[in-house]
């Protein structure tokens, strides 16, 4: 796979492995914000789906707006309403004058009355669920009323859909619009799931590459390729299986859904768009009253020009614009946050400063596991002359102490970053701060007898506020790792000894103090007590 | 949330524990003898009037001087996080708003955060005469460092200082050559103000004449050791606008070195915002008064005692010292002791109050 693509530079080392995946939107949005030093905090809510889920505020003196995924609260529960339904969708659409594909939700299901229902549309037809989501339950080109209704049997009694809509399929591909306002930020297409064959590889082979390729994704990180039926059924169709091997260059198509979710390709389209069209995306958002901004889904021929809009999503995921496969991102949390503040538009505090970046695993472990309700990020560091540092040090001084020195000077001079442990006896430090201070810093460091070879160096990557400790092992470590080595590395040995010697510790200083009660004056005073209950007992 | 204003223009940002507002009007009289320039309002200092200057600064503008207090522990760097200067001054380290300060040290650290916080490459003054501004630690600064002063081994070092009846004459070395200087303002301490001045001039290509030309058209608000030749040959030096131990020592050497008159009075008022140093910082004034010839002392309010008590100790004549606790009785007594050919130094912190004492001498004696 060698797709070209630009991605935000903002986003390089700044977006940790927590924050990939579904997490993206939420954060790269609260990036956004944040270092245009706007406040932010994190709250958990209770999902009557059973679940937490993050939602969370930006806010500055004089504004605050609150976020689900990427609607902010600021959108009508109406315009919710209307666009979680389809039928409803098309129909306020439709009016407004903007192109929809013909269709309606399907009043019965019985045989003679949806030969009725569709008797004005032509084949082929696209079923799917009023309310569904994901591209599950999408079925597209039906060519005859009996394919129509075993699929609608397939929705009803396999998928548990009962509202079914059916409208006619529009040739085209599909696109997804990001609209604020009066503008479609971005826009990409979906490449429907697939591999490109090397004249070598086997399908599954190649899928496997294609996975490890997708992992690698912050946006595509969690949407591996499943082999299922479904991909069997699609090669079936084209006389392959996963033990072929196509030939070089070859596009293998391995689902018929284009969902990035479900393995599509997002590829920026945002130039293919016509005038007409970007129009039409943004008269369909303003169709919906109180809807402000929307994700677009549309079917769009770019030969013909032809288009119809399909649905608007209230909080779509915005991964695809930051991460497409192909082409340009396109930066759709500024559009947002200069959208809602705009008078911090175009102030960065970045621009002067390291490239700081927040943590996410507060929300992954702690709020969606109810540990806290409500956590407010620190505001992104700005003073002038702040740079930033890779140092690193040998020093076989015991562990424990050695954490506490650097975290103390860190907290004493306001430092961000971390230190990692890399191997036995060798650290590492990434830290911004004032310039003088780190300097002082490294000086410090290099006094310390128990501490050796110290380097450093000037650091573009991205540092992340306040102060951890890690545990880092070296890239070939972790292959080895990976191995399947079983036994412990030298350091983690290391470790476990460690806390071994503590708890022995801790254990015989509780000792100490059990035979101190003992020898105490109330304790022997209580002793005829304690005997006299013993015998109750008994 | 503001960002920091970074001017490609020279951006002087003054500090110190006292003679920020001299030494920004003498700056910006020279500099803009040269360059259109911006200067900070009156003693406009803390950061929300930092804010403002950027609002007011523009395109026209050379060059930028501002006052910036460094008077608590943050405040520099939220200073220079509002505006960068590339030229930065420490006037002095002492013990203005004490208060707030645990020591010394503490007070050197603060201000120390104009050099932690301007530009690293920029040039930063220091005096070379204060002792507590040896405790600005510039080890890891990696910009020019120039200090002034009356010391040896200054960079920029006035030499032959003398008084005439407007103000202050003195040599300084320009590219080599001793060059006449004059500034209108009185005391030694105006002097070293000055150098800091001609340093900052002539390190931004200001010629000797230029500087001479700026530094005549000086003028200070009155109440900060202004001079008026009254009714009667009376002299009056006003400075009841700020004080400090430092300060108010120089207005004394003024009073007693530098005016040419037949009787000579002093009127000394509480100095305010020194904290745990009150008492011992009075008592430095008072010790130090055996070194004048003063043919009366008058001291007013309550931690001036301290004053009253040490010069007494350090034997300083008896009849010649006068507490006041009450202005209408010390304005009376001050009238009567206020002949014609008479000098008198009128030192304070402006809490004091002792503009009304001022205020009355001029409606009686102004020519």
């Amino acid at each position: 796979m060698n797709y070209e693509h630009n991605w935000l530079p903002e986003l390089e080392g700044t977006v940790p492995k927590e924050a990939y995946g579904y997490a993206l939107s939420n954060y790269t949005i609260a990036y956004e914000a944040w270092r245009r030093g706007l406040s932010i905090t994190f709250e958990n809510l209770y999902h009557n789906k059973g679940m937490y889920y993050p939602i969370y505020s930006i806010y500055n003196n004089d504004n605050k707006v609150q976020f689900t995924h990427t609607r902010p609260h600021l959108v009508s529960k109406d315009a919710v309403d209307i666009c979680v339904n389809k039928q409803r969708t098309r129909e306020t659409l439709d009016a407004h004058n903007v192109p929809v594909p013909k269709g309606r939700l399907l009043k019965s299901l019985a045989f003679d009355q949806v030969k009725k229902q569709i008797s004005d549309l032509s084949f082929p037809l696209v079923i799917k669920p009023l309310a569904g989501a994901g591209g599950r339950g999408v079925i597209t080109g039906i060519d005859s009323f009996d394919e129509l209704m075993e699929n609608i049997q397939y929705l009803t009694e396999k998928l548990n859909y009962h509202q079914i809509i059916v409208e006619e399929y529009i040739t085209g591909e599909d696109y997804r619009a990001f609209v604020i306002g009066d503008k479609v930020v971005g826009a990409f297409r979906r490449l429907p799931p697939h591999v490109i064959g090397d004249g070598k590889s086997t399908i599954r082979e190649l899928l496997k590459k294609k996975n490890k390729f997708r992992v690698n994704i912050p946006g595509t990180y969690d949407m591996k390729v499943l082999i299922n039926e479904e991909i069997k059924r699609e090669l079936n169709k084209q006389n392959l299986t996963l033990k072929s091997i196509p030939e070089k260059d070859q596009f293998v198509r391995l689902k018929t859904k284009n969902n990035v979710s479900s393995g599509g390709d997002p590829i920026d389209a945002t130039h293919e768009l016509s005038e007409d069209l970007k129009e039409n995306l943004v008269k369909a958002v303003q169709a919906i009253p109180g809807l402000i901004q929307g994700g677009v889904d549309v079917i769009y021929d770019k030969e013909s020009g032809r288009y119809a809009i399909l649905e608007i999503n209230t909080k779509p995921s915005i991964r695809n614009h930051l991460y497409p496969i192909k082409g340009n991102a396109h930066e759709i949390p500024k559009s947002i946050i200069d959208y809602y503040f705009p008078e911090t538009k175009g102030k960065y505090l970045s621009e002067t400063t390291p490239k700081y970046y927040f943590d996410y695993s507060f929300v992954k472990e702690y709020l969606q596991n109810n540990r806290l309700k409500k956590f407010t990020l620190p505001t992104h560091p700005y003073e002038p002359n702040l740079i930033s540092k890779l140092i690193t040090f040998q020093s076989d001084h015991e562990l424990a102490k050695l954490k506490q020195m650097i975290r103390t000077n860190f907290h004493k001079l306001k430092f961000n970053g971390e230190m990692n442990l890399i191997s036995t006896d060798q650290y590492e430090i990434i830290l911004a701060g004032n310039y003088q201070d780190v300097e002082q810093f490294i000086d410090f460091l290099k006094s310390k007898k128990f501490i050796s070879n110290v380097q450093n160096e000037h650091y573009q990557g991205g540092v992340r506020v306040g102060y951890s400790f890690n545990y880092k092992p070296s890239e070939e470590e972790t292959v080895t790792d990976a191995e399947g080595t079983s036994s412990l590395s030298p350091i983690e040995e290391k470790d476990i000894l460690a806390s071994i010697e503590e708890k022995d510790k801790r254990i015989k200083e509780l000792e100490n103090e059990i035979i101190q009660l003992k020898n105490s004056k109330s304790w022997t005073v209580t002793a005829p007590l304690r005997k006299l209950s013993k015998k109750l007992n008994k | 949330m503001q960002t920091t204003l970074y001017l490609n223009i020279p951006t002087i940002g003054i500090t110190g524990s006292f003679g920020k507002t001299t030494v920004k009007e003498i700056t910006a009289a020279i500099l803009s003898v040269k360059y259109e320039t911006y200067k900070s309002p009156k003693n406009f200092n803390l950061v929300d009037q930092t804010k403002k200057h950027v609002k007011n600064i523009n395109d026209e503008h050379e060059v930028v001087v501002i006052e910036m207090a460094m008077s608590k522990k943050n405040r520099g760097k939220r200073q220079c996080t509002v505006i960068q200067p590339n030229i930065g001054v420490i006037t002095a380290v002492g013990h203005a708003h004490f208060e707030r300060f645990s020591s010394i040290k503490d007070v050197a650290l603060s201000k120390s955060e104009m050099m932690k916080y301007m530009k690293p490459e920029g040039t930063l003054y220091l005096s070379n005469d204060d002792e507590n501004s040896k405790l600005v630690d510039t080890q890891y600064f990696p910009g020019e460092i120039i200090k002034v002063g009356l010391s040896e081994g200054s960079d920029y070092r006035a030499t032959n200082i003398r008084f005439n009846k407007k103000g202050m004459e003195f040599e300084v070395v320009l590219n080599g050559k001793s060059e006449a200087m004059f500034v209108p303002l009185l005391g030694e301490h105006s002097v070293v103000n000055s150098l800091f001045a001609i340093g900052i001039a002539d390190k931004l290509g200001l010629t000797p004449d230029e500087i001479r030309e700026g530094l005549g058209r000086v003028e200070l608000p009155r109440g900060r050791l202004t001079l008026d030749y009254l009714e009667g040959n009376r002299t009056l030096i006003d400075d009841s606008y700020n004080a400090n131990p430092v300060s108010m020592v120089s207005g004394l050497k003024v009073l007693n070195e530098y005016i040419d008159s037949p009787n000579k009075i002093a009127l000394l008022g509480d100095m305010a915002e020194m904290g745990s140093y009150t008492r011992e910082g009075h008592e430095k004034v008072g010790k130090s008064l055996i070194d004048f010839t003063l043919d009366k002392v008058f001291l007013y309010g309550d931690s001036s005692k301290w004053i009253l008590k040490k010069a007494e100790e350090t034997g300083f004549p008896k009849e010649k010292l006068f507490h006041f606790d009450d202005i209408e009785s010390l304005i009376e007594e001050i009238e009567k002791s206020y002949s014609a050919d008479t000098a008198l130094l009128v030192k304070a912190s402006r809490a004091t109050k002792l503009d009304q004492v001022v205020k009355h001498l001029l409606s009686k004696y102004s020519i």
